[in-house]
């Protein structure tokens, strides 16, 4: 980043207001003198006695400069150089200290505590002038910076909440059946998703849990047309899609309400996988995803792995099995045929599906949490979907500590109940 | 992350020492691009010094050998670690990108005569 050079011209430019200067000296004749100097200059002047006296007014209005002696009654120099540094409000308000002092270990001393120059009291108006007008660019450049940087935690905020309205707000209920997930971006903006949602045709519980490439906010863009793509062509009624065609739409639903699971699932991929391959092609985006549709009467449950990490299936004495990828990461390459594969959910068993950000979470060590530590939570609270999720996340804050998450972390559980 | 480049007869060979990850994932990308755009279409990746590599990494993959295909040429892999390589069949890199076990045989298969 490049400075900007201090202006030669006029000290204020007509597009803006005059700086305000706060002349803090104990000796009135002093006071005078500068403050009349500095007002020749085209700066604004207020005048204090000494340094309880400028804390009060600098409270009380904000300024941006203050010339500050430093041997004063009640409050000195440095005396308020420390209150102004722990005043979270004006800690960034410079200071020049204007001292006839001239032993270098005082100056020395108000540089460390947060001067950010210093003049003798025999100053030339030219050397005043140059420095004022140092610091109150350096200031300028600060509060754009904050300004700018303040605006850019706005939007995020902004992003973040209009992106948890791209997750399910409720999960379908079904009798014997189970649903909690959690999903803890690792910044503002998340590139995972989750989703569950029934079909209206048939009760069948389609579960989503998507993880796409790179992170921040490019994947979060993708994370919400994948998301709506996967919804949209599951459930054209629901989400909404198919119904703008007018006439024809009773015609997909009932094409969509004679598909099978699997057939549906493979369709989901494959559509989704062509349209962001074909009509995003050039941003290289893909996403891994792991598709599955229960049948809650049955356990029949049927998935399509896109690529991603494999999904976990933890029976009540702890064994586990995985469904591995079925297929490549959607978006890689148009027309992949997507192949469904078929298990049976037995009452008490549990499908796990997680985004690689959980198993690769680092501790303070720097080693990864690991499929194995995962195991061992699953099968410490396996007696619910919500104490899996709970068992789960408690595991991995226990092992991250305050390590800074480098990845997004989601986990979506669906158990079905015995009996 | 570290990378050099090295040339037998038509066939860049990219060296790739560290982690690809979302902080470096754009040097690499950088490096690679420059080969296309020189129109050396002909790339291998050497991931023998590869520990790591994120979505982020793939993606880059995605780029170039896309790049590169769409010149007429190839991205290929060579000596990928284990960890690194459970990672491509996961995602199903190794289904759009050819991996060989050494750079040589990577080279080779491009079936340029070496001069």
């Amino acid at each position: 980043m490049t400075m900007p050079q201090p202006p030669s011209g006029p000290p204020h430019q007509p597009d803006r207001p005059p700086a305000n200067v706060l002349v803090v000296d104990d000796t009135p004749a002093n006071r005078d003198i500068l403050s009349r100097r500095v007002q020749r200059e085209g700066y604004r002047v207020q005048t204090a006695e000494h340094g309880r006296d400028a804390l009060e007014k600098l409270r009380a209005e904000p300024f941006d400069l203050v010339l500050l002696d430093v041997q004063m009654p009640v409050m000195d120099g440095p005396q308020l150089l420390e209150a102004l540094r722990n005043d979270a409000e004006l800690a960034h308000l410079p200071v020049i200290v204007v001292s006839a002092v001239d032993d270098i270990d005082v100056i020395v001393h108000c540089l460390e505590l947060g001067a950010v120059d210093y003049l003798p009291k025999l100053f030339k108006p030219a050397v005043l002038r140059a420095r004022m007008s140092a610091a109150l660019d350096r200031k300028r450049l600060r509060d754009a910076e904050r300004r700018h940087a303040d605006s850019l935690t706005r939007e995020l905020d902004v992003a973040r909440k209009i992106q948890e309205d791209f997750l399910p707000e409720s999960f379908p209920t079904a009798v014997g059946v189970q649903l909690e997930a959690a999903l803890y971006p690792a910044r503002q903006v998340s590139g995972d998703f989750y989703d569950a949602f029934a079909l209206a045709s048939s009760g069948t519980i389609v579960l989503v849990v998507g993880d796409v490439c790179d992170k921040g906010v490019g994947a979060a863009l993708f994370m919400a047309l994948f998301r709506s793509l996967i919804r949209a062509s599951a459930d054209p009624v629901a989400g909404g899609a198919i119904q703008m065609v007018g006439g024809r739409r009773s015609v997909v639903r009932l094409s969509l309400e004679s598909a099978t699971p699997a057939d549906l699932l493979t369709r989901v991929a494959g559509f989704t996988n062509d349209y962001i391959a074909r009509l995003h092609g050039r941003t290289n985006m893909f996403a891994t995803v792991f598709l599955g549709a229960l049948t809650p009467h049955s356990g029949q449950f049927d998935y399509v792995n896109a690529g991603h990490e494999p999904a976990i299936i933890l029976a009540p004495d702890g064994t586990t099995r995985e469904l591995r990828p079925t297929g490549p990461a959607l978006g890689l390459m148009p027309d992949v045929l997507f192949r469904a594969e078929a298990i049976t959910l037995e009452r008490g068993h549990s499908l796990v599906a997680f985004t690689d950000g959980l198993v690769e979470a680092r501790g303070p060590a720097g080693d990864a949490f690991g499929s194995e530590r995962l195991r061992d939570a699953l099968r410490g609270h396996n007696t619910s979907a919500s104490a899996l999720i709970q068992g789960v996340l408690g595991t991995l804050h226990a092992f991250t500590g305050d390590t800074e998450p480098h990845d997004d972390v989601t986990l979506l559980v669906a158990t079905r109940t015995g009996g | 992350m570290r990378t050099s480049v090295e040339q037998r007869g038509n066939v860049s060979t990219v060296h790739i020492a560290g982690r690809v990850d979302g902080q470096t994932a754009d040097a690499l990308q950088q490096v690679l691009s420059g080969e296309l755009e020189a129109g050396r279409h002909e790339l291998v990746a050497d991931f023998g010094g590869v520990d790591y590599t994120s979505s982020a990494g793939l993606r880059v993959l995605l780029a170039t050998v896309k790049g590169a295909r769409s010149r007429g040429g190839d991205l290929r892999l060579a000596g990928v670690r284990p960890e690194v390589l459970n990672v491509l069949e996961l995602s199903g890199f190794t289904s759009i990108l050819s991996v060989f076990e050494t750079v040589d045989d990577a080279v080779e298969s491009f079936g340029g005569q070496e001069t």
